[in-house]
């Protein structure tokens, strides 16, 4: 069996707030049709790391691309890494999306127009074709009929689905989730996991920053855990949720299993 | 009272023409400062926000200075004082003498001036109430800076700056009576040239009062209707 290509590749990054290290050099690779779960504690670098990965956080040190395209870092005259091209920058993040905790729909359109704003505006794809494929997600994400709602009159559940479903027009190789549950009361966050496991089962290329373990067990192909902004222990969950796994991650789960 | 009525009529005798023509031309006046406000507010709290150093510590002594010195006197400054200067200058070089500067002009670029320090304000306040995520969205998308301010942040600040907007604008509605210092035949300076050649002070004065009162009133109704629209999609 030939190893699909690898859609993501992320070399050793590092990254600091101030005195505080916050990424001490983590090194990740997605292949295509991956699911990956980023687990650790508050505070063990798990959402920044994701943030890196599509630049809205420029790391210190390492190296990130898409596919075989390189992320546009550089050094500047104070030896500090930034983005030294912003439209390549940007031109990378169009070949990924991110689902946000807090949503981060745009309040002053429609359903519909948050799905189909980016394809339209900046994939300048064809009007007819966006909005087939803008009903059609929202159809499959169970919001076909508030298409003409506007954000604020929907449940947290809803507008992450809707998120979702912006998220995927534009047929992105990688879906980057920033807890995506946890702004969510318990009965909507089933909604939504069910969305994003059938998501996984399409083949979707995703990794999932979360603290829902029965997903990362269930739905993903492996899991990485953090701790102290590096990676601890990774492997495929049949491994992390099995016996023989580190004593760090066991720690970090027996919380939840009592 | 056949007098007044004679004096406020479209006859020889009457003011009308040249009051309404002076309604129009303060509202002409008002609206080009609003527009020279808005643009260079624009700039400026862009300055405030996302310049170099050097441009925000200029975009800050801008609004301290502007905001805290009379409107008359920047008037005078640039319709007296700014002439003179560029007399004396050209007297100095030997330039060509340049004529008096268009009232109109001089006049809406002075109450643009300051207008545009108050916007300034404005607008960056604006920007700074839209939550992080909002731009945080657009990016990862691939929006770049000028598509993420036309497409997400110029609808959502237009709708938290609006009702501030009508504010300026009505201060500069009312402001643009100063411009009378420069001879401009605006609504106040023609009420004052009527008050005085006809005897009728109160008369003149208090139509004035009447006809700045629709302009203020016509036009806050305005921005409450464009401030409901730019609001539609924040009405639960």
């Amino acid at each position: 069996m030939t190893v699909p290509p690898p859609v993501l590749t992320a070399t050793n990054i590092r990254k600091s707030f101030g005195d505080r290290e916050v990424l001490a050099g983590i090194s990740l690779e997605a292949r295509e049709g991956e699911v990956i779960s980023i687990l650790g504690g508050s505070g063990s670098g798990k959402s920044t790391f994701l943030r890196c990965l599509n630049l809205l956080e420029v790391p210190d040190e390492g190296q990130i691309a898409i596919g075989d395209v390189q992320a546009p870092l550089a050094r500047n005259r104070h030896g500090r890494l930034e983005v030294s091209d912003s439209r390549a920058a940007a031109r990378l993040r169009t070949q990924t999306a991110m689902v946000f905790q807090g949503f981060n729909l745009w309040p002053h359109l429609t359903v519909l127009q948050n799905v189909m704003e980016a394809p339209l505006r900046v994939h300048r794809r064809d009007r007819e074709e966006v909005l087939a494929t803008a009903r059609s997600l929202l159809e499959r994400v169970g919001m076909a009929s508030f298409h003409a709602a506007y954000p604020k009159r929907l449940s947290g559940g809803q507008q992450q689905r809707v998120a979702i479903a912006r998220a995927l027009a534009t047929n992105p190789k990688l879906v980057l989730f920033d807890e995506p549950t946890s702004a969510l009361d318990p009965e909507r966050v089933r909604e939504v996991l069910a969305l994003m496991r059938s998501l996984a089962e399409e083949g979707r290329t995703m990794i999932v920053v979360t603290h829902e373990m029965a997903f990362a067990r269930d739905v993903s192909s492996r899991v990485v855990h953090l701790m102290n902004g590096r990676v601890e222990s990774s492997g495929p969950p049949a491994h992390m949720f099995g016996a023989d796994a580190s004593p760090a991650f066991r720690a970090f789960l027996s919380p939840a299993a009592l | 009272m056949m007098d007044d009525l004679t004096l406020l009529g479209f006859g020889p005798d009457g003011w009308a023409p040249l009051l309404l023509k002076g309604c129009l031309l303060t509202l002409a006046v008002s609206a080009t400062s609003m527009a020279i406000g808005t643009v260079l507010g624009v700039l400026l709290a862009w300055a405030r926000l996302k310049g170099p150093r050097w441009l925000r510590r200029t975009a800050l002594v801008y609004g301290v200075v502007l905001r805290g010195v009379p409107e008359l006197l920047v008037i005078l400054l640039l319709y007296f004082g700014l002439p003179s200067l560029i007399l004396s200058l050209s007297e100095t070089f030997g330039w060509e003498a340049p004529g008096l500067p268009p009232p109109f002009l001089i006049g809406s670029v002075s109450v643009g001036l300051v207008s545009a320090a108050y916007q300034a304000e404005i607008f960056r306040g604006g920007v700074g109430a839209i939550p992080r995520g909002q731009f945080e969205a657009a990016r990862a998308m691939g929006f770049g800076d000028l598509m993420c301010f036309h497409r997400i942040v110029l609808p959502q600040v237009t709708r938290i700056v609006l009702p501030a907007l009508g504010n300026v604008w009505q201060f500069n509605l009312k402001d643009s009576a100063l411009i009378a210092v420069t001879g401009l035949s605006e609504l106040m300076r023609t009420s004052l040239v009527a008050a005085g050649s006809t005897r009728h002070p109160f008369l003149f004065f208090g139509v004035a009062m009447a006809l700045y009162l629709v302009l203020t009133t016509l036009s806050s109704t305005a921005f409450h209707y464009g401030g409901r629209y730019s609001n539609r999609w924040d009405r639960g």
